[in-house]
């Protein structure tokens, strides 16, 4: 049921079939960190980035799209710049986001580095993250509204992390009254790093309500993992190289896969546009 | 060459959907919001007034209680000079004036997309059966920072 994964290894180390892209992956992360934490405090909260960063952090660049869509939904309203947003950089890229840009994903990477042993959760597993994003973004709002303790944005740990931590703290430095989160968010954020600390990126794999939006779009847009069935000697070093299971009878277009190109270390497994001629 | 116009006819009409949805939000979507504000507002009211009132005093009936004729008092400055005879009562009567009072009153704005985005990461806009309302007055802080 749960298989024991490789372990963890240091941030530079180069093993066999690491790809030359995937290694730039967490320099590309830090980067885009500037982008939605802006330390020049740039407020640009009326336009939805395309990652799970909350807008509550008190750097945050934009807003959360799935922050937003769950709002909407409480407000019985359509976000239609939301619902853009992600068609738009889906369908280009689909969730190269969730590996090469997301905060959240990077926070659960260096995360991941601590060397403990790390197990893989089975494939069937992400279709949690489709009840997530149908029950707590969409349903649980529109039917009880924002107030419900199950609303998406109560229980979210980035959440937790990003925006209700760094307002308790700065409230405890300034002598404010504390305005602590609720008991179910810490406990979920407690829960979730225990995870971090055994499985690699457990809220991509089972709730990320984005990574399941991206991961729907993995299934058309412009850019895919290819795979050039000529070059493949079945030797599942592909599956070995990847963290998430998202490769399944080696096609690396799966919804759990997040385009971390770990898996492009194989030679039979490359980046490939809609232009390209083969595909997965 | 069919089989790549296959695999690009989707991706780009999703990126055109995506564009279409984002320009549309972006420039037309709106919703009408119901915003609570204070308006001070002139309206006629019954106000009580203290006025002095001429009355008429019969010859020989010696000296007014209130003053007037024969009280050896004299009139107010900038009152009015009594006529001989005459002696004047304070009455405290209702009149109309028109006055201006705060009111809390309702008005709906239809706010665009992007800052109905905006209020909601401050818990700006809340649903209730009768429509979306702001959570606050203008010129107020947000709600809150953090909203759950």
């Amino acid at each position: 049921m749960v298989a024991m994964a490789k372990p963890a290894r240091s941030f530079f180390h180069r093993r066999p079939g690491h790809p030359r892209a995937a290694r730039w992956r967490i320099w590309v992360q830090a980067a885009f960190l500037l982008v939605w934490l802006d330390p020049l405090t740039v407020r640009l909260h009326t336009v939805c980035s395309p990652v799970f960063h909350c807008y509550s952090c008190p750097l945050a660049t934009f807003a959360c799209p799935i922050g937003v869509l769950a709002n909407f939904s409480a407000l019985h309203q359509i976000p239609y710049l939301a619902v853009g947003t992600l068609l738009l950089v889906g369908s280009l890229v689909g969730s190269l986001v969730c590996g090469w840009a997301c905060p959240f994903g990077f926070l659960q990477d260096l995360l991941g580095r601590i060397p403990t042993p790390k197990f893989a959760l089975p494939g069937w597993l992400g279709y949690c993250r489709y009840a997530v994003l149908g029950g707590l973004v969409l349903w649980v709002p529109y039917v009880w509204g924002e107030g419900h303790p199950l609303f998406f944005c109560r229980v979210c740990p980035a959440g937790a992390v990003e925006g209700a931590l760094p307002h308790v703290a700065g409230q405890a430095i300034t002598g404010q009254a504390i305005d602590w989160p609720g008991a179910a968010k810490i406990a979920i954020l407690l829960v979730f790093v225990g995870m971090t600390l055994f499985t690699w990126r457990p809220w991509c794999t089972l709730f990320c309500p984005l990574g399941a939006i991206y991961g729907l779009c993995n299934r058309f847009s412009f850019f895919f993992v290819r795979l050039d069935p000529g070059a493949c000697s079945d030797c599942d070093l592909c599956r070995d190289l990847c963290h998430l299971r998202g490769i399944s009878e080696r096609r690396a277009g799966p919804t759990r896969c997040i385009r971390c190109l770990e898996c492009t270390g194989c030679r039979a497994l490359g980046i490939g546009t809609a232009f390209s001629r083969k595909r997965a | 060459m069919g089989v790549i116009v296959q695999r690009v006819l989707v991706p780009a009409a999703a990126v055109l959907a995506g564009i279409a949805a984002m320009l549309y939000g972006a420039m037309y979507h709106r919703a009408p919001v119901a915003q609570q504000e204070i308006e001070e507002r002139e309206v006629e009211e019954e106000v009580a007034k203290t006025i002095r009132v001429p009355v008429p005093v019969a010859p020989g009936a010696g000296s007014a209680p209130w003053g007037g004729v024969g009280s050896g008092q004299k009139p107010e400055p900038g009152g009015e000079t009594a006529p001989p005879g005459t002696a004047f009562v304070t009455q405290t009567v209702k009149v109309l004036e028109t006055v201006r009072r705060p009111f809390q009153v309702t008005k709906i704005q239809e706010v665009p997309e992007p800052a109905m985005i905006f209020e909601i990461t401050v818990g700006g806009i809340a649903w209730s059966p009768h429509g979306l309302r702001r959570t606050y007055a203008p010129g107020e802080p947000p709600p809150s920072l953090c909203p759950t």
